[in-house]
């Protein structure tokens, strides 16, 4: 038996579920705010949902989509109880993902949130080039990276969260180019800055365990997006085609993965205009549909198969 | 750059046909039209590089051999690349997959509620997606609600509804269904007898179109039209090794036979006797579903074929499964469109069909 932790909109889940019919594989699927009752019977534990129940020991394949498991707490009228109960629950919970992480798995929990500083250092470490980045808070010093060198600097978000939402309005946070520290008060909230690097076309590449399948983005005949391309443009959409990474870059990709311990994710790249490869960032829980259709990659049926040869112990 | 090559976007395809090639661009769902001599040196410059391409072709061509390739740049269909590049970019696999093993179903004038639930679950059991219900005579607003209602809880995601006018399917009343339906995805409203014909309307995600003529059997379909078109890569996919319209496709004429297409008299069994599994593992069954266009009679000359819909029911020569369809007004040879119904070589065809073609 598969378990899929998801969420309930996610569509990649629907679609890997009608290739695991296809295939045979059956599976349960857990939503985010699916309350999960846990009950411990001699060596197994038993997980209790709404409308159906499963043991740990049935579990043999496990895909970490997104989302966490949502374990119901029950609040006692004691204060000091309660406290003891949530650290005790806390244990526990890592004891529960500790015990799928054995299992053969396309990703897990415990390191799918992954810190976009640290990722930039350990990929430097195994040979990717990556741009240069400077963590800033003070006017002074911006304005000497910006003026020290004749490159351009951008500026984006150190956890990768995309969106400022309040009643009335909703920020969307992009990328965006740095041109003077003109605006900034002297002393602002840590920020991450980083080398503007020109690019021929971005690359997203989709890695699962050692295999890739990539897309190229060719967004410069467009201003709207040269920066960002989350900048959608609807009339001329950017060109996404796919592209084969060069074997040494893969190599590089495959040593970092290992490194930050993932086994399946999403890696944004740069290719300059000098065919350099610079890694950005690594997402394990990013959309593979985007780059999917494009390219007729069906990787909705690549993980289902994947997750299946997984079941079966190879 | 030392030596430059042109590369055509990988989903942008170029389907040569007699005397004129298509560039489709499947993201952008754009087409053009290029001379075969472009095609060749397109094809051409996916192995060899330009300055290889001016040598093959005389140096006095260069300068048409550069125009080509910058109207390709001009148009953002192409980009030109480096040696170093070439790896770089495949082409797209074109491979079709589908988990389903039935995408799609039409069922002719079923009435009878026990039938639906019987066909609901075997549709199920094939994985089938969409469901056209198909009605030519009378139906009540009551009945309508409630054979949708028997959909409420299947695994079927799309519907398509295609009724008579009467004066009760008021505005309010198609409102009312795709509000309660969200499964619907198209209505389209037959023998709209009134003055002042309703517009087409999208509503949420039901697409509502009205039309004036009466549909009295399924010889309404299979035309094809420029309006059909679809430069969309999935269709580029599929229509490579299949049919796009009947492949993974069943049906249920209104004697309960199950069929490819209602319009096609071959049948596979009755649902009273055989399940749809049954049926579609009979030999024979699929045997339509791979008559892609490539093998279809003047459709494989014709550079709208990868993006081009088709019809097997009426086709020109009806004892020949690979006739060109009956409906279509184009002809690739002369590169024009005409009216197909009055073309006095199809009137005998038009007869043998009995379509009416007013």
């Amino acid at each position: 038996m598969l378990l899929i932790i998801t969420s309930e909109q996610d569509h990649s889940s629907l679609l890997v579920i009608d290739w695991l019919n296809h295939i045979g594989l059956p599976w349960i699927r857990i939503n985010e705010k699916d309350a999960i009752e846990l009950s411990f019977i001699e060596n197994d534990i038993k997980f209790q949902l709404e409308s159906f129940s499963f043991l740990l020991s049935e579990i043999k394949v496990v895909w970490y989509r997104r989302g966490f498991l949502n374990f119901k707490f029950f609040i006692s009228k004691l204060f000091d109880v309660d406290e003891f109960r949530r650290i005790e629950l806390k244990k526990l919970k890592e004891y529960i993902y500790y015990k799928l992480s054995q299992l053969p798995n396309i990703n897990r929990f415990e390191n799918a949130d992954v810190n976009k500083l640290i990722v930039t250092e350990k990929a430097s470490e195994v040979g990717l080039l990556t741009p240069k980045e400077y963590l800033v808070s003070n006017k002074e010093i911006l304005q000497k990276i910006l003026t020290s060198t004749n490159t351009e600097h951008a500026t984006k978000s150190i956890s990768g969260y995309g969106t400022i939402s309040s009643d009335t309005v909703n920020y969307k946070i992009l990328t965006k180019k740095l041109d003077d520290a003109n605006s900034t008060p002297e002393n602002f909230f840590p920020s991450l800055v980083q080398e503007y690097i020109e690019k021929r076309y971005e690359l997203r590449i989709f890695y699962m365990h050692g295999k890739f399948w990539s897309m190229a983005i060719f967004s410069q005949s467009d201003d709207t997006t040269e920066v960002d391309f989350r900048n959608y443009n609807i009339v001329k959409p950017n060109r996404n085609i796919p592209f084969n990474v060069p074997h040494h870059i893969k190599q590089k990709i495959i040593k970092l993965m290992e490194k930050l311990d993932l086994n399946c994710g999403s890696i944004d790249m740069i290719v300059t205009p000098q065919l350099e490869f610079v890694f950005l960032e690594v997402n394990p829980v990013g959309q593979f549909g985007m780059v999917s259709y494009p390219c007729n990659y069906y990787l909705h049926r690549e993980v289902a198969q994947h997750l299946h040869t997984l079941s079966h112990g190879s | 750059m030392n030596k430059k090559y042109f590369n055509l976007f990988a989903n942008c395809f170029i389907v040569k046909g007699y005397n004129r090639s298509l560039i489709f661009d499947s993201q952008r769902m754009k087409t053009v039209f290029v001379p075969n001599d472009m095609y060749d040196i397109v094809i051409k410059a996916k192995s060899i590089s330009i300055q290889q391409i001016y040598e093959e072709y005389g140096i006095d061509n260069k300068e048409i051999i550069d125009e080509y390739f910058d109207s390709l740049i001009e148009s953002e269909l192409g980009f030109y690349m480096s040696e170093k590049e070439r790896d770089f970019f495949p082409e797209i696999n074109t491979a079709y997959h589908s988990p389903f093993q039935i995408t799609n179903s039409v069922l002719e004038e079923m009435r009878d509620m026990k039938l639906y639930k019987k066909v609901i679950s075997q549709l199920e059991a094939l994985d089938c997606q969409y469901v056209e219900l198909v009605f030519y005579n009378n139906t009540s607003n009551e009945f309508l609600t409630n054979i949708l209602s028997l959909f409420k809880l299947s695994s079927i995601k799309f519907i398509g509804l295609i009724i008579p006018y009467d004066s009760t399917k008021t505005p309010e009343f198609i409102k009312k269904i795709c509000s309660q339906n969200l499964r619907l995805n198209k209505i389209l409203v037959h023998n709209v007898q009134v003055q002042e014909k309703p517009k087409n309307i999208t509503l949420g995600l039901t697409e509502i179109i009205y039309v004036n003529k009466e549909f009295t059997n399924f010889s309404y379909c299979g035309n094809i039209s420029k309006k059909f078109f679809s430069p969309s890569l999935e269709h580029y996919v599929e229509s490579q090794n299949h049919n796009t319209c009947l492949n993974q496709k069943i049906s249920i004429d209104s004697q309960g036979n199950i069929k490819n297409c209602p319009a096609i008299p071959n049948n596979f069994g009755n649902i009273k006797d055989v399940t749809l599994t049954e049926a579609i593992n009979t030999q024979g069954y699929k045997q339509l579903w791979s008559i892609s266009k490539d093998h279809i009679e003047v459709c494989k000359d014709c550079e709208f074929r990868h993006i081009c819909t088709d019809c097997r029911a009426f086709t020109e020569n009806p004892k020949d499964n690979y006739s060109k369809p009956l409906k279509c007004g184009y002809n690739p040879y002369t590169n024009e469109w005409s009216e197909w119904s009055t073309n006095p070589l199809k009137q005998k065809t038009i007869e043998y069909y009995n379509i009416e073609t007013s």
